[in-house]
């Protein structure tokens, strides 16, 4: 699990964290939802 | 609903209600005492508690992972404010309930106070983009 | 039973002890930070929160968690045109090791943890003798404010939420449960509100006394 929360660390928190949708809801003061990926999808769970 | 969960919150919601008004937090009187250094028994709490806070938690910590809280502006901006907040009403989020639960019912004016304020720094981040600490 | 610690006030290491003991064992009785003022914040948000709670539910699971993830990720990488994936990207994810992460607590149970509180100081009063409806406001606040009183309790309060919520937290959240854990920026906020506390009181004490 580690690596893909590498992946979206470098691709948003550390390369340019203005675009991350989780900070942006939160830099509007909005409440953020815990399955907001950075891209502004909402994470679902996988269907068996 | 978990009832472990509901179980813990109301047991330790009830002990620090209980303490802090023995320990006499809920009364303004008291707390303008202790930011003025008149009577140094609140500082000495206060201090204490966080103290045996570190050891608590430095044995804590080694089953669970809290959040970071790193230093930023809005820390201390936020603190400032906060500060003179205390000082004016004698209250600080928790302490508001206390002293209703006291019987204090002034105290209501202070909650209502505590409420408008949240709302309106939600208003100042959305309108004038004053910036919160580290969330996300 | 010892009648003085129902009466009295209580001597500085009871009330260290007790502050102390309600923090720490919260954090150690569900893996969670008590902080007041994120209460209010959670409660107040509650419908967001409560709108994804099957998800969070599920997440729980860290293999659903890592299962989810892992489909999210290989998505965004194709749509960001990543070509070379690798490998152990490709299998199924394990859970990290370390420290766990403990679930949040129930947004309601946090409710219940306010009202609690209220009960507290209820409960010593009346254990105490002296549980009485005071419409009065505080001598000493008079003694400063004079019929100002109740806007002073007004308009601190305002400051009060707009202050812990741009520090993210108040007393118990960044006094306790942050300097507890010696964080800098608990630290900070700490010794600032602290700070700020004393320098308007001492100012209020010397014009308004």
């Amino acid at each position: 699990m580690e690596s893909f929360l590498r992946y979206w660390r470098t691709s948003y928190c550390d390369a340019d964290y203005a675009r991350c949708a989780r900070f942006r809801m939160s830099a509007e003061g909005k409440p953020v939802p815990v399955n907001l990926l950075p891209s502004g999808n909402l994470m679902k769970v996988v269907p068996k | 609903m978990s009832p472990r969960a509901v179980v813990a919150n109301a047991a330790f919601g009830l002990l620090l209600g209980f303490s802090l008004s023995h320990i006499g937090f809920g009364d303004f009187g008291e707390v303008h005492r202790m930011f003025t250094f008149a009577d140094l028994r609140l500082v000495l709490t206060f201090g204490g508690a966080v103290a045996l806070c570190a050891a608590g938690f430095a044995v804590v910590s080694r089953r669970w992972r809290f959040v970071p809280r790193p230093a930023q502006a809005a820390s201390a901006v936020g603190g400032v404010v906060f500060g003179l907040g205390w000082a004016l009403s004698g209250a600080c989020p928790g302490i508001v309930l206390v002293q209703l639960g006291e019987g204090r019912m002034l105290a209501g004016l202070t909650l209502g106070g505590i409420l408008g304020g949240t709302w309106l720094f939600g208003l100042a981040q959305r309108r004038w983009g004053i910036g919160a600490a580290e969330r996300c | 039973m010892n009648l003085e610690v129902l009466n009295g006030q209580w001597p500085f290491w009871l009330g260290a002890l007790a502050l102390a003991v309600t923090a720490v064992g919260y954090a150690a009785s569900l893996g969670r930070l008590m902080g007041v003022s994120g209460m209010y914040e959670r409660l107040l948000n509650a419908r967001v929160e409560l709108s994804t709670e099957r998800e969070e539910r599920a997440f729980q699971d860290r293999t659903i968690l890592a299962e989810a993830l892992r489909r999210e990720t290989l998505a965004e990488m194709q749509r960001q045109g990543v070509k070379d994936i690798p490998a152990e990207m490709a299998a199924p994810a394990a859970a990290p090791a370390g420290p766990e992460v403990a679930p949040r607590v129930p947004v309601w149970s946090q409710l219940v943890f306010l009202v609690a509180m209220f009960a507290g100081g209820a409960l010593a009063k009346a254990l105490s003798g002296g549980l009485a409806v005071q419409a009065q406001p505080d001598p000493m606040h008079v003694h400063l404010f004079g019929r100002a009183a109740p806007l002073a309790l007004l308009f601190g309060g305002v400051l009060v939420g707009f202050g812990t919520r741009m520090a993210g937290g108040c007393t118990s959240g960044h006094g306790l449960s942050g300097c507890g854990r010696l964080q800098p920026g608990s630290l900070l906020a700490t010794a600032c509100f602290f700070g700020s506390g004393v320098a308007l009181s001492m100012v209020l004490g010397r014009v308004l006394a």
